[in-house]
């Protein structure tokens, strides 16, 4: 499934850092993705006791006040990626363009149209070549992907499927750093993880456009509108580059990235 | 909540500032988990002076509803901050049709315009006005803000805990359960609570250019207010006996349910009369103006205000008290709601109109018994029975008298009239001469004997100088019962088990009544006076109740905790190891996908849940070992 | 000595024979009772604070009063500096004891109650007065009714113009009540009046010495107890302050059960800026005169707050950023210091404001051991500090100090030799009762995930073998077998 790869591929970064070949089980819970929440999915059942280990000091207060405990800030494990790999951490010298990240809510009758809406709203935007990352799934349903490749921009995905999942799995983070920081800007109609990594590596941020809202959307997320009550200098199709910094040191933990030695500790990881 | 649903309420008169907690209630918290809003009913008689139909005020921090539906009817327009997204929306239901605005979430977010406000209200103090999500602000910082908010010519009515009050002293809770949901992680750099000590909050307060014009002390807890005191009484220290009593029937109504270090009776009733009612209190609560030209108004503060019956509010009672030159204190009923009204349930009756008038003087006849205990005065002790038994004799009246609890026929008893019934020491003073019920509001129609009366009053004071391993003496060991069979001896009195059983069923007719108690809780208060009262009670000298075994459990907690932890262990090397072994068979199954490693990589964050919701039929038909 | 009584005037009574004593009796004398050597009552006053401050006011002073019971070397003290001395004490064998020591000096003994010293005996004035144990054990249960501010005013009428009154006061709600837990009534406790006993607040204390017409010139509070002061300060306190006072605190409650932890409690209240107000007492130097230190038994301020506090308040905060941040910045500068440092710089003897770093005191023994060593251990010492003062914590911890100290040693890139944990890895006991009720419900929590993490455990690997039986293999089963033995011994 999806999130095991995502899985995978968090892990195996936390285990070069910390200096193992291959990751061994983790003490605990590995936050996944940017999360406005507890750090975890609605209705997660942890077991009693065990870590969670966060991005950010505001998931874990957040955190505390929905009766979790045993938080551990530690930073993403994107941060750790950008530390293995200094030198693709800022956007390559012929970086240009922007690459753009569709969200879209749900399967339903409008699939097409909603995304012929998106590709307006970038042509609104961007000037310069676009690039598309599309979900697996998506990418494979060759609708879709037309929508975008007739209105000229270049298709890919991150994620790949199939038999050799296990593979790419330890590599897509690095795939999706490669890929990024060949743009100057990253902008999605929605605030989320690929934005911040793009935007931690130096590339302008937007948000702009129709965040296609879930039919039930729950209000315990509070969803899109909470989020851009939340960080309004984020909702905007050019965010200016110093509020992006301060808010991707944030939101991705970077003052809290630990060392080797306390990663194998608190992972409970002995060194192989 | 449907989002439709959402969008009507937000269109109305909720505006989300950002930062609104969703899963959280400051109104809806139940016992043990953290403190409620701020609900007390004394602060209506002192602000309702304030407030009119041409105010425009502001409330910010957790307050009870009840409290602001009264605000927004003496005002003409109310706003409201509140953190909590629950609270928000039920305020907006109960409000329905008043001048208020709700506003929800975080406070540094709040945007109106400074000066906007005639009145502004943090009557629960500054710290629970941000949410999780809010950056830690310096309680300075927001001192200013929210003296910035007003008018010039206006108010802030601030409230302030006090970090080293007597209630966090007794609180064995607070100090001993870990930290509830609200006490999320915060900075330790940024000082997010008042300053530390009177001297240091009157100085914050002058420093934001705040004229402070009256400043009560409140008990027994910043938040569940019971008695108020103004400063102008506390300053002088005189150690009154009567601030002693208050205060301590304050702390035994709020600390009553707790389990406490120290008897907090005790402890209240000497922070009184050692002068320092005043730097120990739970709680300040502060009426500033902006320090432009206060207009001269005409409005009364009194002395102390003091209610009963938190948990009870059917039966609470509201007075304001003022002390005169002689030092004698004035009682006077205050309405808040229907509190001067009669009200009676069963054979339960209280009419608050008798508590008007002067307070009786002389000292607690509770605190007589209880020095004469100390000091081994049993002439003292004697005397003082003597007296009390006089006292209450001279009430009898010779009646005919059924006993309610038997079959057989009556005869004639000396029978007390309904109040005398409620003179249990601790509602007595006693002046050397003069004996006088504190209060004297309650009544009940019940026909009490004076013997089960006297029984009664006897017994409650042996548990309260027993359990409360205060010092006495009589023989260690002794139990309630045998103290009280001793005691009544000295006026000739013989308790028969009978007696006592008939003072216990007393006891939880009149408890029960009081506190609506179901049956099952009566005849566990009943069991509990029956057992417990030939239960010998004594402290080892020396130690807390409690300490020795309080060591021992610490001791056997952590080595089972150390064995689990052990065991812990194994088992997890032992999980790792099969499972590499099978995962390089290639043996996993879907069943083991629920192991650790696989588990985690399942606490997936929301974005992709909801994205693949819908698309999960595709999935399971891509995913490899698909069943 | 003199053992007859200075002449009786004008009574018609025949004179009393007075016995062969030492001391002049005055009547109301305690007999059968000792205040230097009591059985079931408070000691005298004495100690290293009451010399260095009758050091500093005796100065050119000849003659004294020494009222009230203190301790010998005080008596002493004071003896050997004035030209002439008068001692009024309430104990008859005390009367004897202190004439016989004081013997060849210029010294003279009244033993009875304050109120028999009368204008006959001893001198109308004098330089200085001293009364460190305040006026209460000036009399005996003979004497009734004796108000405080009545004695305190018969001591004041003794005190030569431009002399010096030198008056203690116990604070009946200072920090000994907060700790001690409450206790039977000692045999010098008869009771009294509530007026017979110093006023309860320092302004109630103030109001009555200002009627005395002496100008204040100094109020010590004087730490951890009123019998043997180790500390006395007049102004506001800062953090060095507050260790001091915690430290000393702490000694004095070192056995027994407490109410709560001792150096934690005294700690909060001294920063909090209640040191005056729950200080267990205060003395007073009424009169003007020589310059008075400002501090007793104290060196001067010093800046900075404890390492260690700087740790408990990242705790309270749980500001994990505030502890990873003075874990490292403690351990980097421990390891550049030389050994005698590096192993005197426990965390709560090393002060810190934030970027420099300097020891409290230097430390008399020298454990071995590298660097990287003593830094474990000092972190270990904290971590069982803080958990016996029941501080939050912010990660599951155990009963032992381990777990907390592995990851504070892992946050500082400490290697940790479990040599550590041989004499270390004890249960955490408290001395506070209030702490320990506090462990109680943590390890009963962490007891409760304990178990519950177990259960999942045990179910995981049921399912692993239910799993293995579908497969009839040999060859997993073998080399699996071996390893849990080697995993068992290789366990704790």
């Amino acid at each position: 499934m999806h999130h095991a790869n995502h899985f995978y591929g968090h892990a195996h970064i936390m285990a070069e850092y910390a200096g193992l070949e291959f990751p061994p089980r983790i003490w605990g819970y590995l936050q996944h993705g940017w999360n406005i929440l507890d750090g975890f999915a609605h209705g997660t059942e942890f077991v009693d006791g065990m870590p969670l280990f966060v991005w950010s000091d505001g998931v874990r207060r957040r955190g505390w006040s929905m009766s979790r405990r045993n938080y551990y800030v530690i930073g993403s494990p994107w941060s750790y990626l950008l530390k293995l790999h200094p030198d693709l951490a800022k956007p390559a010298p012929n970086a240009a363009g922007t690459i753009f990240y569709p969200f879209h809510g749900w399967e339903g009758q409008h699939v097409l149209g909603d995304h012929g809406r998106i590709v307006a709203s970038i042509n609104q935007h961007e000037t310069g070549p676009v690039t598309v990352c599309l979900y697996w799934n998506e990418y494979r349903n060759p609708e879709i992907r037309h929508v975008y490749e007739n209105a000229g921009f270049r298709v890919i995905t991150h994620g790949y499927r199939g038999l050799y999942w296990r593979k790419t799995d330890e590599d897509f983070l690095l795939k999706q750093l490669t890929e990024v920081r060949r743009h100057k800007r990253v902008a999605s109609n929605r605030l989320s993880s690929a934005v911040l990594y793009g935007a931690s590596v130096g590339l302008q941020p937007g948000v702009y456009g129709d965040p296609m809202l879930l039919q039930n959307e729950h209000p315990a997320f509070g969803g899109q509108a909470r989020i851009k009550r939340m960080w309004p200098e984020m909702d905007q199709p050019f965010v200016p580059m110093d509020l992006a910094k301060a808010f991707t040191d944030t939101e991705l933990g970077n003052d809290y990235l630990a060392s080797p030695e306390e990663i194998r500790e608190l992972f409970r990881w002995e060194q192989n | 909540m449907t989002a439709s649903e959402t969008q009507e309420t937000l269109s109305s008169r909720i505006t989300l500032l950002g930062g609104e907690m969703l899963n959280w209630s400051d109104l809806d918290r139940g016992p043990g988990q953290g403190k409620g809003p701020f609900a007390s009913p004394l602060v209506v008689p002192v602000l309702s002076q304030l407030l009119n139909k041409q105010t425009t005020a502001l409330i910010v921090g957790p307050t009870a509803p009840w409290l602001l539906e009264r605000f927004s009817d003496l005002v003409g327009s109310l706003d409201i901050v509140v953190r909590s997204w629950p609270d928000a929306h039920a305020l907006n239901l109960r409000l329905n049709g008043k001048p208020v605005r709700i506003f929800c979430g975080g406070f540094e977010k709040f945007a109106e315009p400074a000066g906007h406000y005639d009145v502004v209200l943090a009557l629960d103090g500054i710290p629970r006005v941000f949410s999780a999500d809010s950056a830690d602000q310096p309680w300075l910082d927001t001192l200013h803000r929210l003296r910035d908010l007003v008018k010039p010519g206006g108010r802030l009515v601030l409230g302030v805990a006090n970090g080293l009050g007597l209630d966090a002293l007794l609180d064995a809770d607070a100090s001993v359960k870990p930290p509830t949901d609200d006490i999320w992680p915060t900075s330790s750099e940024v000082e997010l609570e008042a300053p530390p000590g009177l001297d240091a909050v009157r100085a914050a307060l002058t420093s934001a250019g705040l004229t402070t014009e009256q400043h009560y002390a409140v008990y027994p807890q910043a938040t569940t207010t019971s008695l108020m005191v103004h400063e102008r009484v506390l300053s002088g220290h005189t150690g009154d006996e009567v601030l002693a009593v208050l205060a301590s029937s304050a702390f035994a109504q709020g600390f009553g349910a707790h389990p406490v270090l120290t008897d907090p009776r005790r402890m209240a009733r000497e922070m009184m009369r050692h002068g320092t009612g005043l730097n120990l209190a739970p709680g300040w609560l502060f009426v500033t103006n902006t320090g432009t030209d206060p207009a001269p108004e005409s409005f009364s503060y009194p002395d102390a205000l003091i209610t009963d019956n938190l948990d009870h509010p059917y039966w609470a009672v509201v007075a304001s008290l003022s002390r005169d030159e002689d030092g004698q204190w004035q009682r006077s009923l205050v309405d808040v709601g229907r509190s001067t009204s009669n009200r009676a349930s069963g054979h339960l009756q209280r009419e608050p109109a008798r508590l008007a008038g002067t307070v009786p003087t002389g000292v607690l006849l509770e605190e007589q018994f209880l020095t004469a205990c100390r000091h081994d005065d049993l002439n003292a002790l004697r005397r003082l029975v003597r007296d009390y038994a006089q006292w209450l004799h001279d009430q009898a009246e010779l009646k005919p008298w059924t006993d309610p609890w038997s079959s057989n026929t009556g005869g004639e008893r000396l029978v007390l009239p309904g109040e005398a019934v409620f003179a249990t020491f601790e509602n007595v003073m006693y002046d050397g001469k003069n004996l006088a019920l504190l209060d004297s509001t309650w009544n009940t129609t019940l026909r009490v004997p004076y013997e089960i009366a006297l029984t009664r009053a006897l017994r409650r004071f042996g548990y309260r100088v027993l359990a409360g391993g205060l010092r006495h003496p009589w023989p260690s060991g002794m139990s309630p019962n045998r103290l009280t069979v001793t005691m009544a001896s000295m006026v000739g009195v013989t308790v028969t088990p009978q007696l006592l059983e008939r003072s216990a069923r007393l006891e939880v007719e009149l408890d029960g009544q009081q506190r609506n108690n179901t049956e099952a809780g009566d005849q566990q208060l009943y069991f509990e006076l029956q057992t417990m009262g030939e239960q010998p009670m004594g402290a080892e000298p020396g130690q807390p109740r409690g300490y020795r075994e309080a060591l021992a459990t610490v001791g056997r907690l952590s080595t089972e905790l150390a064995e689990a932890q052990s065991q812990i262990v194994w088992l997890d090397q032992t999980v790792q190891l099969r499972e590499t072994q099978l995962r390089k068979e290639h043996r996993l199954s879907d069943d083991i996908k629920n192991s650790m490693s696989f588990a985690i990589g399942r606490a997936v964050t929301a974005p992709f849940r909801f994205v693949f919701r819908g698309l999960r039929p595709i999935f399971r038909a891509m995913s490899p070992g698909a069943k | 000595m003199n053992g007859m009584g200075d002449g009786l005037s004008g009574s018609e009574v025949a004179p009393v024979e007075q016995p062969e004593t030492r001391a002049t009796l005055l009547g109301a004398e305690m007999l059968n009772w000792s205040d230097l050597e009591p059985a079931d009552a408070r000691p005298a006053v004495g100690g290293p604070v009451a010399l260095e401050l009758l050091d500093a006011v005796l100065g050119e002073a000849s003659t004294v009063l020494v009222a009230g019971p203190h301790a010998l070397e005080v008596v002493e003290r004071i003896a050997g500096r004035a030209a002439s001395t008068d001692v009024l004490v309430r104990s008859f064998s005390d009367g004897e004891t202190i004439a016989e020591r004081l013997e060849g000096k210029q010294a003279r003994v009244f033993a009875g109650g304050l109120d028999r010293f009368g204008p006959e005996h001893g001198r109308s004035s004098y330089d200085v007065v001293v009364a460190l144990d305040g006026v209460e054990r000036l009399v005996g249960p003979d004497t009734a009714g004796l108000t405080w501010a009545v004695a305190v005013q018969r001591l004041r009428e003794r005190v030569a113009p431009g002399g010096r009154l030198l008056l203690g006061t116990a604070n009946s709600f200072g920090l000994d009540r907060l700790l001690d837990v409450p206790r039977p009534p000692r045999a010098d406790e008869w009771g009294r009046d509530v007026g017979e006993q110093a006023p309860a607040t320092l302004d109630a204390v103030t109001d009555v010495l200002a009627g005395t017409g002496l100008a204040t010139a100094a109020t010590y509070s004087v730490f951890p107890d009123v019998t043997e002061p180790v500390l006395g300060f007049g102004g506001p306190a800062s953090g060095y302050d507050a260790a001091l006072v915690a430290r000393a605190t702490a000694r004095r409650h070192a056995a027994g059960p407490k109410l709560a932890d001792p150096y934690r409690t005294a700690y909060d209240a001294v920063a909090a800026g209640l040191g005056s107000a729950l200080a267990p007492g205060h003395w007073f130097v009424l009169g003007d005169g020589t310059p008075l230190p400002e501090r007793l038994g104290m060196t001067d301020a010093r800046t900075g707050e404890l390492v260690e506090e700087r740790l408990v308040a990242a705790l309270r905060a749980d500001d994990h950023q505030a502890l990873r941040q003075t874990v490292i910045g403690y351990v980097d500068w421990l390891q550049a210091q030389d050994h005698a440092t590096a192993a005197a710089a426990t965390t709560d003897n090393v002060l810190t404001d934030g970027t420099s770093y300097s020891l409290l005191d230097t430390g008399t023994e020298a454990p071995g051991g590298t660097h990287g060593q003593l830094a474990v251990r000092h972190l270990a010492r904290f971590v069982n500090r803080a958990m016996a003062a029941g501080t939050r914590l912010p990660w599951t911890a155990g009963g032992t100090p381990r777990a907390l100290t592995e990851r504070l040693a892992a946050i500082a890139r400490l290697e940790i030799d479990d040599s550590v944990w041989e004499t270390a890895d004890t249960a955490v006991t408290p001395q506070g009762h209030a702490e320990q009720l506090a462990t109680i419900e943590r390890l009963s929590a962490e007891l409760a995930e304990a178990r519950k993490q177990v259960d999942w455990f045990e179910g995981q690997l049921d399912k692993l073998r239910k799993s293995r039986s579908y497969r009839v293999g040999r060859t997993i089963v073998n080399p699996l077998r071996t390893t849990y033995s080697k995993l068992r011994t290789r366990l704790r």
